[in-house]
């Protein structure tokens, strides 16, 4: 009897700690940090539209254990905004594409988040599309699924159907597909078996960007998504910027008409570096010509 | 006649000590919103006598650029196309809500939720419904302006 009193009382006493760690944990506390989003200082801000922000999207290759901000990153995807007519443009940029990476000579644009963190993997791709961004945003896959489940999985239309069979054994059907967060990493992450390897790996993440916009926008309205949504955001992120521009900058985001969202993939030669390396060696004026673009008012009317 | 102000969802105020720090701020800050709100309702709608020429006063709380946009969408946020052709307008409802962007406990961010209701008198007998959302941003000063919105409007 004594010991089951004992046991009881252990309990009890368990459950008032517990109670206690919940009531008194801030709701902002810092969890496992899954994303980072850095706003970069840039000297031509001047030249681009003041109407337009920009955004590099990274998705880290970090393994677990690995500084994910200073891995490869293997999704590049610049998200351009005009935050007065709610138009919006993608750009992706092959993760092999050959460049000059400020410092460090020529290598795979990847390699730069690697070499430098967010700041310098936002310069290589700024200098290759000739603008450079605002904020670089990066996540690792893993975080990037559990990012789509929080939102209840995505809606899109998936041009054409295949599959990857460590992957996606299934695959995926052409057409409208709903996809759940291990699904949109998937989508996002498929290479080998598409006709056109990274360049239609690019389009892909440009499509589950695309649906991952929608969601939110179709959310915006309900009481509370945006502050809720940021401020789950905010405990798995790292960050230099001020809460009050976190939240001007998810409403800026969910504001975006997705009628109003066109993409393009940076377009490349397949070459082999001096090491042995496969790689892409991207059409420089064509990127410049979406660079161009996209300065002018954010949008995109062709692909270069 | 100022607005019906209530707070709505609050992100940031469930736990201690943040729910304590949240509720020093609290009225202050739906008092300060509420008044960058009826700035513009006041000033766009049914603060002002009619028949008018413009509407000068409407966007004062909102940020430069949000300003520009406002005025180049005037006839959807600001009663300009019956501006001429009303005498007055009585107001039926005007309620505002605020959902408070406030991590650890200090408002950041907010969306105010309006509705409101007014009836015109004069040459145009009108019912009018604007109802949609602000997004508000506090300043260095201690005001809150207002940078975003998405508002509909609708008249019978």
């Amino acid at each position: 009897m004594k010991r089951r009193i004992l046991r009881v009382a252990k309990l009890a006493t368990l459950g008032v700690i517990l109670a206690v760690v919940t009531l008194t944990l801030p709701d902002s506390a810092p969890k496992s940090t899954e994303f980072a989003l850095v706003k970069v200082h840039q000297a031509e801000a001047a030249n681009i539209n003041k109407n337009v922000i920009s955004i590099l999207a990274v998705g880290s290759d970090a393994r677990p254990g690995e500084n994910f901000t200073h891995t490869r990153g293997d999704a590049l995807q610049l998200v351009t905004i005009n935050t007065r007519t709610h138009a919006a443009s993608i750009i992706g940029v092959p993760r092999d594409s050959w460049v000059d990476i400020p410092g460090h000579g020529h290598d795979k644009i990847n390699a730069s988040l690697y070499y430098g963190g967010p700041e310098l993997m936002g310069r290589s791709v700024g200098n290759l599309i000739g603008v450079q961004p605002t904020y670089v945003f990066v996540t690792r896959f893993q975080f990037f699924s559990a990012m789509v489940r929080r939102i209840g999985g995505i809606d899109i239309r998936n041009p054409y159907a295949f599959s990857d069979d460590p992957l996606k054994r299934v695959g995926f059907k052409a057409g409208r597909i709903h996809l759940d967060g291990y699904d949109a990493m998937a989508f996002s992450r498929i290479r080998h078996t598409l006709p056109r390897g990274d360049f239609d790996r690019s389009a892909h993440q440009e499509i589950v960007l695309k649906g991952i916009q929608a969601k939110v926008r179709a959310h915006a309205d309900k009481p509370g998504f945006i502050e809720h949504g940021v401020l789950d955001a905010m405990s798995h992120m790292y960050t230099n910027l001020p809460p009050t521009e976190l939240f001007r900058l998810a409403q800026v985001m969910a504001q975006v008409d997705p009628s109003k969202v066109r993409s393009c993939v940076v377009q490349g030669g397949i070459g082999t570096s001096s090491g042995g390396a496969s790689i892409v060696l991207p059409y420089v004026a064509a990127a410049r010509d979406m660079g161009n673009q996209i300065r002018k008012d954010g949008t995109l009317s062709h692909c270069g | 006649m100022a607005s019906t102000v209530v707070l709505g969802r609050v992100a940031g105020n469930v736990h201690q000590p943040n729910k304590r720090i949240f509720k020093k701020h609290r009225k202050r800050t739906l008092t300060k919103i509420g008044r960058a709100v009826d700035t513009w309702i006041d000033g766009g709608f049914v603060g002002v006598g009619y028949p008018r020429k413009t509407f000068h006063s409407a966007f004062k709380a909102f940020t430069t650029p949000a300003r520009h946009d406002a005025k180049r969408q005037r006839a959807l946020l600001s009663n300009w196309a019956l501006r001429k052709k009303i005498d007055g307008v009585k107001v039926r409802k005007r309620h505002v809500t605020v959902d408070v962007f406030a991590p650890h406990g200090r408002p950041a961010g907010a969306t105010a939720r309006v509705r409101l209701v007014f009836r015109t008198t004069g040459h145009i007998h009108r019912r009018v419904v604007v109802r949609g959302r602000l997004f508000l941003n506090p300043t260095d000063h201690g005001t809150w302006q207002i940078f975003g919105y998405d508002v509909a409007r609708g008249a019978k």
